[in-house]
């Protein structure tokens, strides 16, 4: 699955945040697109980009309750005209990460932002859904500065799972995923790889277990009466 | 928490490995952890299913 990040911050280079989640890029078929380095868009080049994606994530801090203005401007520029004319893009993906410098508790009915980000986001959920789209639910990173290093390390995880797992909520599809990463690890290291196939394999044989023990529950609730 | 043997060589392996392999090491406990506990339930609720009399 080719994935395009299209991030819209006004300065990458000063973001801890962004330069943390470009330090995490995974080594899938993943493309960074920075639109702070262009002037002028190039719409057939944009719109070529997009093409070649199954997955768009638009990647930005929460300024105003929006992304910064080049990304507008990008969406301007880009989607100018009849809406008909980008019905060869229907089918894609798209998907936010966005940073926010409060706790996200406060994006909530009764908190002191008073409305829920997905409210907040939802006009990207309708440029989606205008263009045929199919919207995903967000990653939403809240207090980086204030992360611990577990957690930075767990957004490392979350983030490249969020950008190349088909269904990255589903549990069993994450645990198919850290295998597939362990033996990737396994053949980068020979030295290390007869420890990491050990973990590799407990995590499989375990994962095995829980499917088996989730279908048999579903069996058995099939056959029960009301 | 997961099996003792398991930390210890994640440990080893983490003494050898850059920051996103440590990041993945650190998430395969982490899940283990979480799998452990599904299971718990799975069992749980699987045995709960069978001995339902109400269902015989």
């Amino acid at each position: 699955m080719q994935t395009l990040i299209v991030v819209a911050h006004p300065n990458i280079a000063d973001s801890p945040t962004q330069q943390f989640l470009k330090a995490s890029l995974p080594d899938a078929d993943v493309i960074w697109h920075d639109l702070s380095s262009e002037g002028q868009f190039d719409r057939q080049r944009e719109l070529h980009l997009l093409a070649q994606a199954d997955r768009i994530i638009f990647q930005f801090p929460f300024y105003w309750y929006s992304a910064p203005f080049i990304l507008k401007k990008w969406q301007d520029e880009v989607f100018g005209g009849e809406q008909g004319q980008y019905q060869f893009l229907a089918g894609k993906q798209l998907a936010l990460v966005v940073s926010l410098g409060q706790s996200l508790a406060r994006y909530q009915s009764g908190g002191s932002e008073h409305y829920a980000m997905s409210e907040l986001l939802r006009p990207y959920q309708a440029f989606a859904d205008k263009l045929g789209w199919h919207y995903r639910a967000p990653l939403l990173i809240s207090h980086f500065a204030y992360s611990t290093e577990v957690e930075k390390q767990a957004l490392l995880i979350r983030y490249q799972q969020f950008l190349t797992m088909d269904d990255p909520t589903n549990f069993a599809a994450q645990g198919d995923w850290l295998v597939a990463q362990l033996e990737k690890m396994a053949t980068a290291h020979p030295t290390q790889a007869a420890n990491v196939s050990l973990v590799s394999e407990q995590l499989t044989t375990q994962l095995e277990q829980y499917r088996d023990l989730i279908w048999q529950v579903s069996q058995i609730k099939q056959g029960e009466k009301d | 928490m997961a099996e003792d043997w398991l930390v210890r060589i994640t440990a080893e392996l983490k003494s050898e490995s850059d920051y996103t392999e440590r990041a993945l090491l650190s998430a395969v406990l982490c899940y283990q952890d979480d799998l452990k506990q599904r299971r718990m339930n799975a069992e749980g609720e699987l045995d709960g299913r069978i001995w339902n009399h109400e269902q015989w």
